[in-house]
């Protein structure tokens, strides 16, 4: 046997993900998927939207996929004896459907020891993109305790608690708050920035962790430009990463990768730009996915 | 600077398990260095052969109304490359998509597998034969990529000898005026050592190429979906464009790494090479194309396969 069909031959990881999904464009299980097959997962997807493209467009067409053929579809998974090692919960339109896919999937990882990893899709920069109504049906999904880490960005750690958060200070208090009130692991937060005050930054954002009691954060440099899908690939790195590293190395690892996508993204938006601009900055609503595949491929030691 | 995907529209089926259709084509397209677009015509959780499966079809009209979102934010394509569509309906709102697109694009590439069935077996609804040929009759299909039972379905008529041979690829070439025709699996007899590809092209279509490939004593699922995404890539990078034989040899040596990947897992695991589809889904997993484990191999140069070309004369009768 040569070398490559050796390599080849070597276990793969298993993770379902439900999120949207969209023809054109990296968002939800496009932006999900990809990044996991290169690092060798096999990612088995269930989509919540067939969407022509994103809404940050402006326009789009397609369908919502409904509570019961979302359920129908898992339960189609369930029927052949498929087995995971995560499972990722991503955009979901409706609270039907959201409380349907959260319980399954609570029940699932009871069942098989399987990692639950939920993130809140509700907004992004002070904007709700999905009805009110999600918002408690994340809570009670988060509270049940089967959830292994959450991953919402600043916005939607909000929207969970309720109160704003100004400074760091602040930001630690509250994903503390957070693991005791909803009894999770694991908290993750994104896309953190303080208009004004002790931390106030011009040219950087915050991510933050919060593993058992070990609180962290990071800086990384800000694109001046709004993206469409980074939370997600965020989200899929992070799942490979912190399957193999602590939780705070995998987080580095991860921002760095996603930073290096979104600069190459940018880069590739100035040459030929949509001409879009949300919150006066330009919008980047394509992930240059394909083109970034390298900076995508991230090692891990073998187990 | 960073040389921009080339950008493809993939019009087939999605499972959220296994490797059929457009779970096949994009991930393989995406390595191939394809920004793919995937407009999935049905939405199952696995693939039909596994006994049991969830899931809807996707309707002729929501096919149209993502294409026509598609429109409205103006995104445009180097390559078309559709595959399993289940019922007329569906293969009928594919052809106005495609045929639009052509119209917009001049020089945009269709490579059209038209799925529907393998060995005598139909496995969509029968009225998709003629919604496929109403479709090869607008004559704007540069690459088609039919078995030996799908040619026959299109053309009408058996292909027993080479005499049948040269007719059908007359029809495909000059009736339908498609460019290239690579009939993925081919044999005169029931030859159980090995069967052949059978590559024309139109400028030259009395000379086809016979690829000659040994049978695996294994079954497999979405192996044409595997070709055909690997094929509308390794055409379109072709220098001249023609001829195409170096591509498909290029093809079908990606194609037997993977086939070997797959058949050692698969004997890994149950100790046998699974002769058939059984039904029976802890076999059928097995039967899973390893897509993501060969991901190093789809864009090999190697090109491990001769052909030999034969000469059709005109029937003597």
């Amino acid at each position: 046997m040569d070398f490559e069909t050796e390599t080849a031959t070597s276990r793969t990881l298993d993770c379902l993900s439900c999120s949207s999904q969209v023809v054109h464009g990296h968002v939800g299980n496009s932006a999900i998927q990809f990044p996991l097959q290169l690092n060798g997962w096999n990612v088995d997807t269930i989509n919540t939207t067939q969407f022509s493209n994103h809404p940050g467009y402006g326009r789009f067409k397609g369908q919502k996929t409904s509570a019961s053929e979302v359920e129908a579809i898992f339960l189609g998974l369930m029927n052949i004896g498929c087995h995971y090692d995560t499972l990722l919960l991503g955009y979901v339109a409706d609270a039907g459907t959201l409380r349907t896919i959260g319980n399954l999937f609570a029940e699932y990882s009871t069942n098989h020891g399987a990692r639950f990893v939920l993130d809140p899709v509700l907004g992004d920069n002070g904007k709700l993109y999905v009805s009110e109504d999600l918002i408690p049906v994340y809570k009670e999904i988060i509270r049940s305790g089967k959830v292994d880490m959450v991953t919402p960005n600043q916005f939607e750690l909000e929207l969970l608690l309720g109160s704003k958060i100004n400074s760091l200070k602040e930001l630690r208090n509250a994903m503390f708050q957070f693991q005791e009130e909803f009894r999770v692991k694991n908290v993750v937060v994104t896309s953190v920035s303080f208009p004004t005050g002790p931390n106030h930054d011009d040219s950087n954002i915050y991510l933050a962790g919060l593993c058992e009691d070990q609180w962290f954060y990071e800086k990384v440099p800000e694109i001046d430009a709004i993206f469409s899908g980074s939370g997600d690939l965020f989200l899929s790195l992070l799942n490979h990463l912190y399957y193999h590293f602590p939780l705070q190395e995998a987080l580095i690892k991860t921002a760095s990768s996603v930073s290096k996508v979104l600069q190459l993204s940018y880069e590739m938006e100035l040459d030929n730009p949509c001409k879009i601009f949300k919150l006066d900055k330009l919008y980047v609503p394509h992930l240059r996915m394909v083109e970034a595949r390298d900076i995508l491929v991230l090692s891990v030691p073998n187990k | 600077m960073v040389t921009p995907a080339n950008k493809i529209i993939s019009i087939q089926s999605h499972v959220a398990h296994g490797y059929v259709g457009n779970k096949v084509a994009g991930f393989v397209l995406q390595c191939q260095y394809w920004d793919v677009d995937l407009l999935n015509t049905v939405n199952f959780s696995n693939h039909t052969g596994y006994g049991s499966f969830k899931g809807q079809a996707t309707t002729g009209e929501q096919v149209l109304s993502l294409y026509e979102g598609l429109q409205d934010i103006n995104v445009q394509y180097d390559a078309m490359l559709t595959g399993y569509i289940q019922g007329a309906d569906g293969v009928e709102a594919m052809g106005k998509v495609c045929l639009d697109l052509k119209e917009r694009t001049p020089g945009i590439l269709w490579l059209l597998d038209p799925v529907m069935g393998d060995e005598g077996e139909l496995y969509v609804s029968a009225d998709v034969i003629p919604a496929y040929r109403r479709i090869l009759g607008y004559k704007k299909v540069d690459i088609i990529t039919p078995n030996q039972y799908e040619a026959e379905l299109l053309v009408g008529f058996s292909i027993n000898n080479t005499d049948d041979l040269r007719k059908a690829l007359k029809v495909f070439h000059e009736d339908f005026n498609v460019m290239h025709v690579v009939i993925s699996t081919f044999s005169f007899t029931k030859n159980k050592d090995f069967f052949y590809c059978v590559s024309s092209t139109k400028t030259s279509y009395k000379k086809p190429n016979f690829f000659k490939i040994p049978y695996m004593d294994s079954y497999f699922t979405g192996v044409g979906d595997l070709f055909s995404a690997l094929l509308v890539d390794k055409i379109y990078r072709l220098p001249g464009g023609e001829p195409i034989e170096p591509a498909v040899s290029n093809a079908l040596t990606i194609m037997e790494k993977v086939l070997d990947v797959t058949r050692r897992l698969c004997v890994d695991k149950l100790g046998v090479a699974v002769q058939g589809k059984i039904g029976d889904a802890e076999t059928m997993k097995e039967c899973e194309l390893r897509i993501v484990e060969c991901r190093q191999f789809y864009t090999m140069k190697d090109r491990n396969f001769n052909c030999e070309t034969k000469i059709l004369t005109d029937s003597q009768a």
